[in-house]
């Protein structure tokens, strides 16, 4: 457990799990789990534990470059990250061993549920071994590849990292991904297998599979149980000894990595950094290569895992930067900072959040709008991943069209609204962004660039003002059981997914490589995956780009009239199975009426779905004697008032609820 | 049976000023009766509803339910032509509609019973109407029907918005208290309870426990609902009786809604008045979604009237 006391509780939550700025709250004593409405038992505790002033500044200077390492700890979900930390925090003297820290790791509610390992903050450990002091950085990683891009900003301030992988469960998707992105920022890879203490364990089998598939000799792993203890300094001598110290330049300019960043309400922006080369300290300006913008430093200093200030840090060290800004986007992972009049060339592999997953949000009710759209602004504040967009569907009203970085991060955020902001939204089905590269002069002088993206579907360019339409791909990694894979490949079959590999990982187990249209992972793939084999195969992505593909816009109409709310852009091969779907949907909703309703979906002039609403034959009260008519005459006016509000289409009445029916997502959780 | 005959009653005379008798058999199937607590079985019913021709010629009403749980059409409309056979000269078919708090309702709702099917019920409806047609009867009101013209005046006056004084627990009224020195129509309800009702009657001389005094629009729209439930519909005298400065035509003529549902043949506007159609009278609820916003529309957008008051 870190018993950080650190940062300023930001609008009550500081817990993003993926990526932008997280510090873990903490006490030194457990805290009981937060709830709703939290943030303000907090504040007390800001004001004593913050006050940089009341401590006394260290001195970074003495840690020579050759004495520093900086790591990381990636791992597949629950294989025992946040506990190994643990322990290296004890052992390095960072917490106090004496302190019952069982892993009451602030999660929220969310996290706990879905068992997404915290955040937890980066700390810098000193330890002393074989006579001399050194200073390792230990920085952390959100858990899920959704968030690839910050990881590897995470990364790329590391020069090794330490992969756990459970000695029951092996090595699982998540492993995998993670792998190979420490293996791309060229990082040395410790393997450690942990819960070596269970019954289950078989650590040597897990040792094959690294070998096998990660290409490491099975003596280089450390077998460990990070709950007991056990085994787990040998860890931190592999640190020392077997990652190699930053190569680094403490005489040149200042060139920092952001990693990571915060908003504390009372401190502004709060940078976790990794210095490349230089020196940074209060007072000094500095620039953002990405914005530009001049800021000066109030504060730096480490995180021990408290907020610990200093005077100066210095190329090789990792901490934090506190510079009077005063929006994450000021601050935005991956970017570089620089000394005023000393630019520097970034660091490479900076990229403005690009979401993978869009999704409408709309208020149940118009009324509920400003609530929503100020919980909306309070989670963003913290996460400038979340793209946003104000639109407005002529069904549901004002709302926002929110981009992800992928459907966890989706997921996690709604339920976030609802949880800590009592919001209650409609949330569409999510769509990605499409492209269409565009051939006709006209439009290309409108939009002002020849390959456009499309969001909303109402813009999506026809067929002969378009010389192609491309969709994003991503390569899936699928780790099932052997007997599960002929159901497995018929699912990704069905979902228009190329196979681009197949190994065997072991005896059982099976790692699949697919690349999948975005589009046809976002909605219920994950689940139907786990569903098909009983919930042991997992699944993990990465963005690999746009190809080509047939695009349609299909349209809904209500006897002959076009539903501008329904239009969907789907692909060829899908129309058919997703325009029924819809119109049976519409079916159920659509209340009967004096004529008949023909539900269809056409593309252009074709029609490839129908269903029909029959007319009702009978609707008159029975009986309508003395003491019934004034109960009649209200139900009547009611009915009558209810029908002023609902929408038209043609002269068929479609009630609110009938769309949201439709549009929103299917998948009930 | 809501009325037991034969024996219960001494002698004729004494009922002479009785002016119709409504018996409830409800059904003449003993399996439906059974599922509608009933106590009787159908030969009961018909032999009640002979006695009771012989006490009151021509002067007998049945009841028949259609839209009972797993009813069948075809098995009811045979009840119907058997019922034709036993008849007086006035029928009600009456929906079922399943109230909250009634074991029939708890029945369906725990899946016992299974839900009525709408579907078959309007064809139920449509079917038992068109054979009561043939057999003679006027269907003079959505569920009432009469031959040789045994109308029943008592409802008659609810549908026509005539005035009628409600007495006895929860009963309701309309009329204008003009022993009182009133002119405002009110509508009045009586204590539901009759323990209450009867306490108050002796303290009070009345159990009236609400009056509501009706506006003039409120009182249109009541006319409008009713009349429309009459197959004569609502002439342009009774319609004037009420709305002395908005003609019908004022208010529906020019409407577009209305014009498309009288274009689709559910309802008729001529000089006759306002009225149904045979298909429309089934779906009148619909039709009155669409005609009482326009007669809001219309009342509040009409010319001042020159001095009168509300």
């Amino acid at each position: 457990m870190w018993t950080l006391v650190g940062r300023g509780w930001s609008h009550g939550r500081a817990l993003a799990v993926w990526a932008a700025g997280t510090a873990q709250r903490g006490r030194l004593e457990p805290l009981p789990t937060p709830t709703r409405g939290a943030p303000a038992e907090f504040r007390a505790w800001d004001r004593l534990y913050t006050s940089a002033e009341r401590k006394e500044k260290i001195d970074m200077s003495r840690f020579s470059v050759e004495n520093i390492r900086n790591f990381s700890i990636i791992a597949h979900v629950d294989h025992g990250k946040s506990t190994l930390a643990d322990r290296l925090l004890e052992l390095t003297g960072t917490i106090d061993k004496t302190k019952n820290n069982k892993q009451v790791l602030d999660k929220l509610q969310v996290e706990r549920e879905r068992g997404i390992t915290v955040k937890a903050q980066t700390a810098s450990l000193f330890y002393n071994w074989e006579g001399k002091q050194y200073l390792l950085n230990l920085i952390d990683t959100p858990g899920h590849v959704d968030f690839s891009y910050e990881v590897s900003r995470s990364l790329s301030a590391c020069q090794g990292v330490l992969l756990v992988v459970d000695a029951n469960e092996g090595i699982q998707a998540q492993t995998v991904a993670n792998f190979f992105l420490a293996f791309e920022a060229q990082l040395l890879v410790i393997p450690v297998i942990n819960k070596i203490d269970l019954k289950n364990a078989d650590p040597e089998r897990v040792e094959k599979q690294i070998e096998k598939v990660f290409d490491i000799p099975s003596d280089e792993c450390i077998k460990i149980s990070a709950k007991l203890g056990t085994n787990v300094e040998r860890v931190l001598q592999a640190v020392i000894e077997r990652i190699p110290p930053p190569k680094v330049h403490r005489k040149n300019p200042l060139r920092a990595l952001v990693f990571d960043s915060t908003f504390d309400q009372y401190r502004g922006v709060i940078a976790n950094v990794a210095l490349f080369d230089g020196v940074v300290s209060k007072g000094d300006k500095i620039v953002s290569a990405h914005t530009k913008k001049i800021h000066e430093v109030n504060e730096v200093g480490v995180l021990n895992p408290n907020e610990q200030p200093a005077h100066k840090l210095y190329a090789g060290q990792v901490g934090y930067l506190i510079a009077g800004m005063k929006d994450v986007t000021e601050a935005q992972i991956g970017d570089t900072l620089y000394l005023h009049k000393q630019p520097v060339e970034p660091l490479p592999g900076f990229k403005s959040a690009k979401p993978m997953v869009f999704a409408g949000m709309y208020p149940i009710d118009q009324s509920e709008y400003n609530n929503l759209k100020s919980a909306i602004e309070k989670l963003t504040i913290n996460d400038s991943s979340v793209t946003v967009h104000r639109d407005s569907s002529l069904a549901l009203g004002a709302g926002w069209r929110l981009g992800f970085l992928g459907l966890l991060h989706m997921e996690v955020f709604n339920q976030r609204l609802e949880q800590e902001y009592n919001a209650s939204v409609i949330l569409t089905t999510p769509t990605v962004p499409y492209k269409a590269v565009l051939s006709s002069a006209k439009l290309i002088k409108d939009y002002r660039e020849k390959e456009i993206t499309i969001i909303n579907p109402a813009q999506f360019p026809e067929k002969s003002k378009v010389t192609e339409y491309l969709e994003p791909v991503v390569l899936g990694t699928i780790i099932t059981p052997d007997e599960y894979t002929g159901k497995v490949m018929m699912l990704c079959q069905a979902r228009r997914a190329v196979q681009k590999n197949m190994i065997f990982i072991d005896q059982n187990r099976v790692m699949l490589k697919y690349l999948f249209p975005l589009n046809e992972i976002v909605v219920d793939f994950y689940d139907s995956l786990k569903s098909l084999s009983s919930g042991y195969a997992s699944f993990d992505y990465e963005d690999a780009g746009y190809q080509t593909a047939e695009l349609v816009k299909m349209d809904i109409l209500l006897n002959g009239n076009i539903v501008e709310e329904l239009v969907t852009i789907v692909h060829k091969d899908k129309a058919h199975s997703i325009g029924k779907a819809i119109c049976e949907r519409l079916k159920d909703s659509l209340p009967r009426q004096l004529f008949e309703i023909a539900i269809q979906a056409a593309i252009g002039s074709k029609i490839i779905a129908r269903e029909t609403v029959k007319a009702y034959r009978k609707n008159v009260l029975a009986k309508c004697y003395g003491g019934d008519i004034t109960r009649k005459m209200k139900l009547l006016k009611r009915q009558a008032e209810g029908k002023k509000k609902l929408r038209k289409v043609g002269n068929i009445e479609v009630p609110r609820d009938a769309f949201i029916k439709v549009l929103k997502t299917q998948s009930d959780k | 049976m809501s009325l037991k005959v034969g024996h219960l009653f001494p002698s004729a005379s004494e009922l002479a000023s009785v002016l119709y008798l409504a018996l409830s058999p409800q059904s003449l199937d003993d399996k439906e009766l059974q599922l509608l607590g009933r106590t009787h079985s159908a030969s009961d019913a018909l032999q009640t509803l002979a006695e009771a021709r012989r006490l009151f010629p021509g002067r007998v009403s049945v009841d028949l339910m259609l839209g009972l749980p797993a009813q069948k059409s075809g098995p009811w409309l045979r009840q119907l032509q058997e019922l034709l056979g036993y008849c007086d000269d006035h029928i009600s078919l009456y929906q079922l509609t399943l109230e909250r708090g009634t074991a029939l309702f708890t029945q369906v709702q725990r899946g016992t019973l299974p839900a009525p099917d709408p579907e078959v019920a309007a064809e139920m409806y449509q079917e038992g109407r068109a054979l009561l047609r043939e057999a003679g009867f006027r269907q003079y009101e959505v569920s009432n029907f009469a031959r040789n013209g045994a109308l029943s005046t008592h409802n008659w006056t609810y549908w026509q918005c005539g005035q009628y004084l409600g007495v006895g627990p929860g009963a309701h009224g309309r009329f204008v208290p003009q022993g009182a020195g009133g002119n405002t129509r009110e509508a009045r309800i009586q204590t539901l309870e009759p323990d209450n009702w009867m306490k108050e009657v002796t303290l009070f001389g009345h159990g009236t426990r609400k009056r509501v005094p009706l506006g003039e629009l409120e009182l249109l729209e009541e006319v409008l609902a009713m009349g429309l439930r009459t197959d004569v519909g609502i002439t342009h005298q009774h319609w004037q009786r009420f709305a002395s400065q908005l003609s019908l035509w004022d208010v529906f003529g020019s409407s577009p809604e209305v014009k498309a549902l009288l274009v689709q043949g559910l309802l008729l506007l001529d000089h006759g008045g306002l009225r149904c159609s045979w298909e429309g009278l089934a779906v009148l609820d619909s039709l009155l979604l669409t005609l009482l916003p326009r007669l809001q529309e219309a009342w509040l957008q009409r010319a001042p009237s020159p001095g009168q008051g509300g």
